[in-house]
């Protein structure tokens, strides 16, 4: 505004000049004084504008001063957990390491494969990626709670809310020796944003989670500046993902991306060696990985010297090549498949969250009710949701068909940030009686009826809890139709916002924390529901999350998250259920202490093979 | 011969268009490949801007027209997820298929037919009632079961045989057993049935009763004769080995065509479902072709010129 009255200022002055051209002589000293006044009136204007724009300036430096003081805050609380987390595991360590033997290699089955080995592809995401992403290292490495830290390739920088600086460290190289420049990390986020000027057509799967950044441009040979086209808290996190792919520009440019999908070169603690697709995939230990074995941080220079991954695409195949002595890991194996192994004191079994909180999303935002046109929809009144919430025996679900080491899900993840810590003496119990009275008090006493879809055998057991799911539904009055539904058709009547019913949805909570709460509980989200009408609590949570998006304070962050968790969990916006495990099982040589609190798959960098 | 077989070879084709374009129209109504290709989080500008890379967008006979001229000139496209030839992804596992599938071949040949053999002419004796016994558990066992169950016998308990994979020919053995057991237990009782059938015609009494030896007997008079029956149905089950390995190939690793096309049906990818498609459909028209030539070796009554 103030600079908007100086303009005005300097326009006036500006029209008194010309008003003053068809005067006479005899109205000189007139329009002298005029002129004069004139004068001074452009200095006043000019005056203002310069104290406008040093006061800018100064709102602008204080802006810079306050987010980087936020920022060293940021990188000292990590770097103090993080130094902690990394006592306690060098002692951990030292006590173990005598007994590891380095020399030797292991080999482990996979249930699925990717289609090509290049990890910027949409193609190699997804379940099959834990046979290729240790090929890959990102440019920054994370913390045990699956945050950025610098270092690893390059150093950070924020430059206000504007632009993210990025620093090369020295001495790092890919896979074939060719050193890591700034120039790959801006052709790395150009190929996987579809500016790449070689095939701005590329499939990339990071798209969603580079949609902050901007114009990158080389600032020298060492240091890149990415401007945030909006500004994201996540800028970091989202250049140290696990399996982020840093890209080499000179061999794509040569081999094409058909090539690199069938030999990637990378920056990943093992190389890759050869591959048959549907068969196998050889790597050995990058003996030249950057972070050593004693760095803070992950992933690091592994254990092992060798790899082969294979495909056993059949459950019981796999459990017996591993019986057989042919494998020495056995991925995504069924608990009721996996503990009998380990209890035969023969095998390993590894048990780690697998960063997906299952929930059942509610179809809340829509006005009327598919199953009664024109009449309001149950799913809108809180008391249904409850019931729905209290009808549901999770614990007796993760006892007796899962694992018993799930953990109930009041959000994404409980070790989420911002994660309300007084939230569990709120739970929503098993209570069947109160949902039968919250239905008939909500009008409900002969019952809801509802479809309950569901993706079919993507994740272990699901058909089993989920029938136990709808039964308990149906015990306290819901008429349920259970549709398990294939993946294609089920993500394409999600993405048009076509499903009016509940729905399981299992979001990973691996995406940053922004990121993966913006694809779960934003009403705008691409997997929600179609959006006709808000309850104001449902409003509210998308206000939060909106400004948690560009709140760069981090305790104003964690409250903002933490108001938004809170709300969503006590309004039953979803039925919450667990956390998934993962469980695979190994050979009794092979030893893991997971590094993260919610490891992605078995982290092979960290898979210590014992002498035996 | 050959004034029969060209016709032959025209309607074989015939039948191989009709089909190939059955299946270019049964693939695009069985569901979008695009959301499965695409990105969880890709925005609804790249969803469209794969389909329209990919022809989807263009109306459904331009498609079509552009899939029969890529079939003139063998070429399929690009596999949708794979991004390689369609035609390499089908060709390069080809092989692994065709050596199964002739490998539970010969099985169903060396182990059907002469126990089949032996428990007709030892009609309702011990060997006979295990013969039986053999081919009804062969037939009502599943294949994924016997799978499992070899591999839990031979692999993991005796350790003689690797359990899965795709290496020499030790890995070979069980899979092939496997794939042929159903078939063998199938030979074996039609094998059985023939020869019954045809030991009790007069032309079988009359060759015993002018002296000639049993193997005589039974190898140039009711073997050749009872084959004629079964013949066809080995044809038929040769085909069909070829494109019901998926369930073998998937539990023993295989890496066949078979799990490809099925990988492929469930992601939709169309090219590639259109060469495995293909290729099935000209391996059944071959061996059909192949039968009818055997008739002309095995019985001299049948002319292929139409004489009998």
């Amino acid at each position: 505004m103030l600079r908007a009255s100086a303009r005005a200022g300097v326009g006036a002055a500006g029209l008194a000049l010309v008003g003053c051209g068809g005067d006479d002589d005899d109205d000189q000293p007139q329009a002298v004084a005029q002129a004069d006044q004139q004068q001074d009136q452009q200095q006043q204007a000019m005056q203002q504008q310069q104290a406008m724009q040093q006061q800018e300036q100064q709102q602008a430096m204080q802006q810079q001063d306050e987010q980087a003081e936020q920022q060293a805050m940021q990188q000292e609380q990590q770097e103090q957990s993080a130094a902690e987390a990394q006592a306690q595991q060098q002692e951990q360590q030292a006590v173990a390491d005598d007994n590891i033997d380095y020399s030797a290699t292991a080999i482990g089955a996979y249930g699925a494969f990717p289609q090509i080995l290049d990890q910027g592809s949409a193609l190699a995401r997804g379940g099959q990626s834990a046979s290729n992403n240790y090929h890959y290292a990102a440019v920054f490495p994370l913390d045990p709670f699956g945050s950025a830290v610098p270092g690893g390739l390059a150093e950070w920088e924020f430059v206000g809310a504007e632009s993210l600086i990025v620093t090369m460290n020295e001495g790092r190289t890919f896979h074939d020796g060719s050193p890591v420049t700034a120039e790959d990390v801006k052709f790395t986020i150009d190929r996987l944003t579809g500016k790449a000027e070689y095939n701005p057509e590329y499939n990339s799967a990071w798209t969603g989670e580079l949609s902050w950044t901007g114009d990158n441009e080389l600032v020298d040979e060492n240091t890149l500046r990415i401007e945030q086209a909006a500004p994201s808290v996540d800028a970091a996190n989202s250049l140290a993902l696990g399996g982020f792919p840093m890209f080499p520009k000179a061999y794509i440019e040569e081999v094409g991306d058909d090539g690199y999908g069938q030999f990637p070169v990378a920056t990943g603690s093992f190389k890759f060696v050869e591959w048959s697709a549907d068969e196998y995939i050889k790597s050995v230990r990058n003996d030249d990985y950057y972070n050593g074995r004693d760095y803070g941080y992950a992933p690091r220079l592994p254990y092992l010297a060798g790899y082969e991954a294979r495909l056993i695409p059949e459950i019981g195949a796999r459990v017996s090549a591993l019986e057989a002595g042919e494998v020495d890991l056995a991925n995504s194996i069924p608990p009721d498949l996996a503990v009998p192994l380990g209890e035969s004191g023969d095998y390993n079994v590894f048990y780690h969250p697998a960063q997906r909180g299952l929930h059942i999303k509610l179809p809340m935002t829509i006005e009327e009710d598919p199953y009664n046109p024109g009449q309001p929809n149950p799913w809108r009144d809180r008391r249904v949701r409850i019931a729905a919430n209290l009808a549901v025996d999770v614990d007796a679900i993760t006892e007796n068909i899962m694992t018993g080491r799930e953990n109930y899900t009041y959000t994404l993840s409980s070790g989420q940030f911002g994660f309300p810590e007084d939230l569990p003496e709120q739970r929503w119990g098993y209570d069947p009686d109160e949902a039968r009275r919250l239905l008939a008090e909500a009008g409900y006493a002969d019952g809801v009826e509802t479809d309950l879809i569901y993706l079919a055998g993507l994740y272990t057991n699901d058909q089993l809890f989920m029938e136990a799911i709808a039964e308990m539904l149906r015990e306290v009055g819901f008429i349920v139709n259970l549709i398990p539904e294939d993946i294609s058709k089920f993500l394409g009547e999600a993405r048009n916002k076509e499903l009016t019913a509940p729905y399981l949805f299992p979001q990973s909570a691996g995406f940053t924390s922004i990121g993966s709460m913006a694809i779960s509980v934003d009403s705008a989200a691409t997997y929600e529901h179609r959006v006709e009408v808000l309850s104001d609590e449902r409003a509210e949570v998308d206000r939060l999350l909106a400004a948690a998006k560009t709140e760069f304070d981090t305790d104003k962050r964690q409250q903002l998250l933490s108001d938004l968790v809170r709300i969503h969990y006590l309004e039953a916006s979803w039925i919450f259920l667990f956390e998934l495990v993962q469980t695979h099982v190994a050979a009794s040589r092979l030893h893991w202490d997971p590094y993260f609190l919610q490891p992605p798959s078995v982290e092979l960098w960290n898979l210590k093979s014992m002498k035996t | 011969m050959a004034s029969h077989l060209i016709p032959r070879v025209l309607q074989s084709i015939a039948v191989v268009f009709v089909v190939v374009s059955l299946v270019f129209v049964g693939s695009r109504l069985i569901g979008d490949p695009i959301e499965a290709y695409s990105a969880r989080n890709a925005t609804q500008e790249a969803i469209d801007a794969a389909r329209d890379r990919l022809g989807l967008l263009d109306p459904m006979i331009v498609q079509y027209g552009n899939f029969l001229w890529g079939v003139l000139r063998l070429d399929f496209g690009d596999s949708i997820f794979s991004e390689q030839p369609a035609w390499d992804e089908v060709s390069s596992r080809l092989w692994a298929t065709v050596q199964l599938s002739l490998a539970a071949f010969v099985l169903i040949l060396a182990v059907g037919v002469p126990i089949g053999v032996l428990a007709a002419l030892r009609r309702g004796s011990v060997p006979d009632l295990i013969a039986r016994l053999i081919a009804l558990v062969g037939q009502a066992m599943p294949n994924f079961w016997l799978g499992l169950l070899l591999i839990f016998i031979f692999a993991v308990q005796l350790g003689w045989l690797p359990t899965s994979g795709r290496g020499g020919f030790e890995n070979l053995i069980m899979p092939a057993i496997t794939l042929a057991g159903f078939g063998a237990a199938a030979a074996m009782r039609l094998t059985r049935s023939g020869m019954l059938e045809v030991l009790s015609n007069d032309y079988i009494r009359t060759a015993r009763a002018k002296g000639l030896a049993d193997r005589t007997v039974i190898l140039r008079h009711a073997m050749r004769n009872a084959l004629l029956g079964l013949i066809t149905v080995l044809g038929i089950m040769l085909a069909q080995l070829l494109a019901g390995s998926i369930i073998v190939e998937v539990v023993f690793a295989w890496p066949g065509v078979g799990r490809l096309i099925f990988r492929s049906i469930t992601l939709r990818d169309f090219p590639v479902i259109q060469v495995g498609v293909l290729v099935i459909a000209v391996w059944f028209v071959a061996i059909n072709i192949l039968v009818d030539i055997s008739y002309n070796f095995l019985d001299p009554r049948i002319r292929v010129g139409g004489e009998t």
